[in-house]
């Protein structure tokens, strides 16, 4: 995979990129601070006994869940909408003579690219965020909330980086391959129509 | 160079029914030649072209460059070839919207040599032959701007431009001179005729009337099939 084209094209088309990129920080925080909050909530749950609790953390895991699909799901839409718009631009590298496991790559390769850079910035936010949260909880005594452990924020850091990286590059893989395979005549008579 | 199609066959489905885009095609190209293809919309011109440009697999028949057969190569050999022996226009005018057009035009190039898109490269800095077809196109003054910014004849320029950067011993080119005036359409097939008399074959699809009288033989395209122009004058075979 040409690392430089995939840097190039992220830089020359600034605009599209860093929306992307945004789109991910955005999903990447919320994954990252619903993380947070929910095993801070179970924690603080854990701490009364009974059904009512049990209840309650069952809510909180449902709840994360759904947000989780929903991401999942906008990634994905999004990605595929925005590789679709590119159909033209892969056409004619096949013109002037790339091949089909070089688009693939190419495209595959864009799509992790906008997913990691989406996701440092996501830390960024996040991390903000959690400070911010943190410190006003701290001011609060008697909230139900306590914080997670060091080594459960760093498995929640990885879960969310190899779950963005995947969700980000698989959502592209069918379409990458199909891009890659499809006759550039019919792609260019696509686009007449 | 000899660049010939046997029995060249493209199938479609269309609405759940087969049809043959392209027909028992034959035909064949020695360097140098002026080949134009005529015929109606919808006929097959492009899907021929696609499939000389090695863009597009055939349903059955072969494509044939220098005895080796397109379809015996692979995808990193063909594309090869698209890159280094093959120039293609296409119909439609097509660029990366990030690169100017002078980086678009030297793409192939960049490829060819295994480089990266190089910014900053001046008209100044490009050899001699390039520099003249540059100027001869008109667009030499409009390297530095981006796609965007030119009209549809000012990219069909460029177009022909990029197909002609690595020198390639064929250029095929659908309706190379639709967007152009008289005049520049004039100045294109001026330039493929040259490219012919220095040896470069010359496949295209055209409308234009003054692209058939410097063809050295033309076709018809009906209904999927290559006619030679000369028995198509007579009516059905």
């Amino acid at each position: 995979m040409n690392f430089k084209l995939v840097l190039e094209n992220y830089l020359r088309n600034p605009f599209r990129s860093i929306t992307l990129s945004l789109l991910v920080a955005i999903l990447a925080s919320a994954l990252l601070v619903g993380g947070f909050l929910s095993q801070s909530l179970s924690k603080g749950l854990e701490q009364i006994s009974g059904i009512q609790s049990d209840i309650l953390q069952m809510v909180v895991w449902v709840i994360g869940s759904f947000f989780l699909l929903i991401s999942v799901a906008a990634i994905i839409s999004t990605f595929v909408l925005t590789v679709r718009e590119k159909r033209k631009e892969y056409a004619l590298l096949r013109i002037v003579g790339y091949t089909q496991r070089r688009v693939r790559n190419l495209v595959l390769g864009e799509a992790a690219f906008v997913t990691a850079v989406g996701i440092a910035l996501g830390f960024l936010f996040s991390s903000v965020a959690y400070f911010v949260f943190k410190i006003a909880v701290e001011e609060q005594p008697g909230l139900l909330l306590l914080f997670p452990e060091e080594w459960e924020f760093a498995l929640t850091y990885l879960f969310v980086i190899v779950f963005l990286l995947l969700v980000g590059t698989l959502s592209v893989y069918k379409i990458a391959n199909g891009i890659a395979r499809s006759e550039v005549s019919t792609i260019l008579r696509e686009e007449e129509t | 160079m000899i660049f010939s199609i046997s029995n060249l066959r493209k199938k479609f489905t269309r609405r759940g029914v087969d049809f043959d885009a392209v027909l028992d095609a034959d035909f064949f190209a020695w360097s140098g030649d002026f080949i134009v293809i005529t015929g109606e919309s919808g006929c097959g011109k492009s899907t021929l072209l696609s499939m000389l440009a090695g863009l597009a697999r055939p349903s059955s028949g072969d494509v044939i460059l220098d005895g080796e057969k397109f379809g015996d190569l692979s995808d990193e050999e063909l594309s090869q070839i698209r890159n280094r022996r093959i120039g293609y226009v296409p119909q439609n005018a097509l660029f990366f919207p990030q690169y100017t057009v002078l980086e678009n035009v030297l793409f192939p190039k960049f490829l060819r040599d295994g480089k990266s898109v190089q910014q900053d490269v001046a008209l100044k800095d490009l050899d001699s032959d390039l520099q003249t077809l540059l100027k001869d196109l008109g667009i030499s003054d409009l390297l530095e701007e981006y796609p965007a910014n030119l009209s549809g004849g000012e990219l069909q320029k460029a177009s022909i431009a990029r197909a002609l950067v690595n020198n390639p011993s064929i250029l095929i080119a659908d309706e190379p001179t639709s967007s152009l005036d008289e005049k520049n359409a004039r100045l294109v097939l001026k330039l493929f005729s040259h490219l012919a008399s220095t040896g470069t074959a010359i496949i295209m699809v055209t409308h234009d009337d003054m692209a058939l009288k410097r063809a050295d033989r033309s076709y018809i395209m009906q209904r999927g099939q290559l006619i030679p122009r000369e028995v198509s004058d007579y009516g059905n075979l």
